[in-house]
């Protein structure tokens, strides 16, 4: 389903007015200014794609809405929680896998997963619950008592989902989710992110895959210097980006420049 | 007992799991009880070589005269240095392996139990690179010459706190120093 069809199906379903990010002129730097004023709202129930080149600012924006890296300026606020005032109130209700996802190559995925609910505060009988939950759906049940040191990387990538999961998280952040993945195991990724989505979660994801963002996401970002330069639905990017821009890719290249640079 | 999860015990369990399941690892496939045999011979082996050593102290007591409690105060240097220098390296690891702190500082527990915990995995780490052969030589002294030995064992874990958390302190400095250095040196030129 693309893009925009996918929005105006779930119109209904989606509170428009409810955000369930709100980024304020979000300012962070390095030796450059790698997130430069960034306004962002992501509406609540939402799959929102954030694209952009490498060293857009993808991976450290979601670093800082997740708290691992304080902001220099800017307001987060999370379902109406302000996650630099109340961080921890905040990441009760968030989620993030990062594009190198952490595993303890030494637990089982059930182990890793009772872990990551004692983390979050999860009870027990709920966790139980939710942990044989995601391994059946993410076909991981049967290597559940199998040290994760083992596994494929499509395989592990399939743990940290369910490890980020397995709290009924309300905002995921999800960073390059399908690096590396098979077509199998990309499939059942993308499956149990819609199904998050369609049941009420919101999900962000940054990707470099454009047919991902196309197809699954409800709103598409485009980052590019640590400022948002496009933001819509595949229809709207296409007309903001103009004549010629069909695909994605077409306005991926037109609004970051990518495609004159190469030229 | 069921450690309540989040807290400072069962995120130190947690680590003490990583780290006995890792030294399980030197032993390959072999089955628990060749394991627990190996290492209880190696314990055994450990405490008749510190018999010998220990033996020998009645005889090295003359020589040594009034530099006897200088050799021992060397002794105990020597051990804080090592302890400070496994805090510094322990503590550089925390601070530059992203993948671990960054799953536990993304969840809602407060930051200071995180560290907190990771100190102790430090200071338990610490202890056990030195007990390993400090402690049998404590526990053949304690037969041979009286029951003030056993000290040893309090000392040791006084020294691992002391050192480990001066090594840890060293790390974050010399993090935070070259951090200021680097984005001091920056904000000249960051785009505005």
């Amino acid at each position: 389903m693309r893009a925009g069809s996918r929005a105006d199906g779930r119109s209904g379903a989606v509170a428009a007015s409810a955000s369930a990010l709100q980024l304020r002129s979000l300012r962070k730097a390095f030796a450059t200014r790698v997130v430069d004023d960034l306004d962002l709202t992501v509406r609540a129930g939402e799959l929102y794609a954030l694209l952009g080149p490498n060293g857009a600012g993808k991976t450290s924006t979601l670093r800082m809405v997740a708290g691992l890296l304080p902001p220099d300026a800017g307001g987060i606020e999370i379902f109406g929680i302000d996650a630099l005032a109340d961080p921890i109130a905040a990441k009760r209700i968030t989620a993030r896998l990062p594009d190198e996802p952490m595993l303890y190559d030494k637990l089982s995925p059930i182990e890793y997963l009772e872990f990551i609910a004692g983390l979050w505060g999860v009870e027990a009988s709920r966790a139980e619950r939710n942990a044989q939950e995601l391994l059946d759906i993410l076909e991981l049940a049967p290597h559940r008592h199998a040290p994760c040191e083992g596994f494929s990387r499509g395989m592990k990538q399939k743990v940290a989902l369910a490890g980020a999961l397995i709290h009924d998280p309300l905002l995921i952040m999800l960073d390059e989710p399908l690096t590396g993945l098979d077509a199998g195991i990309a499939r059942q990724v993308k499956d149990l992110l819609s199904a998050r989505a369609r049941a009420g979660a919101t999900i962000i994801l940054t990707t470099h895959i454009l047919e991902v963002a196309e197809r699954l996401a409800d709103r598409i970002g485009i980052l590019d210097r640590g400022r948002l330069v496009a933001e819509g639905t595949l229809v709207e990017l296409s007309a903001q980006a103009g004549r010629g821009s069909s695909s994605l890719e077409d306005v991926f290249l037109a609004v970051t420049g990518q495609g004159t640079r190469a030229a | 007992m069921k450690l309540k999860p989040g807290s400072l015990p069962w995120l130190a369990a947690h680590d003490l799991t990583l780290s006995w399941r890792r030294f399980l690892d030197m032993f390959g496939r072999l089955a628990p009880l060749a394991t627990a045999g190996i290492c209880l011979g190696g314990t055994i082996v450990l405490h008749l070589v510190a018999w010998r050593i220990m033996l020998l102290l009645p005889r090295l007591r003359p020589e040594l005269g009034n530099a006897a409690s200088a050799t021992g105060a060397v002794f105990v240097l020597f051990v804080l240095a090592w302890m400070t220098a496994q805090g510094l390296l322990g503590m550089a690891r925390t601070l530059l392996e992203r993948g671990n702190m960054d799953l536990m500082l993304a969840s809602p527990l407060p930051v200071p139990s995180i560290l907190a915990s990771r100190l102790a995995s430090m200071v338990i780490g610490s202890v056990g690179s030195v007990a390993l052969l400090a402690l049998p030589l404590a526990n053949m002294a304690a037969i041979l010459y009286g029951p003030a030995w056993p000290a040893v064992y309090p000392t040791l874990l006084a020294l691992a706190v002391i050192g480990t958390l001066g090594g840890a302190a060293v790390a974050i400095g010399l993090f935070l120093g070259a951090i200021r250095a680097a984005y001091g040196r920056s904000r000249s030129y960051v785009r505005r």
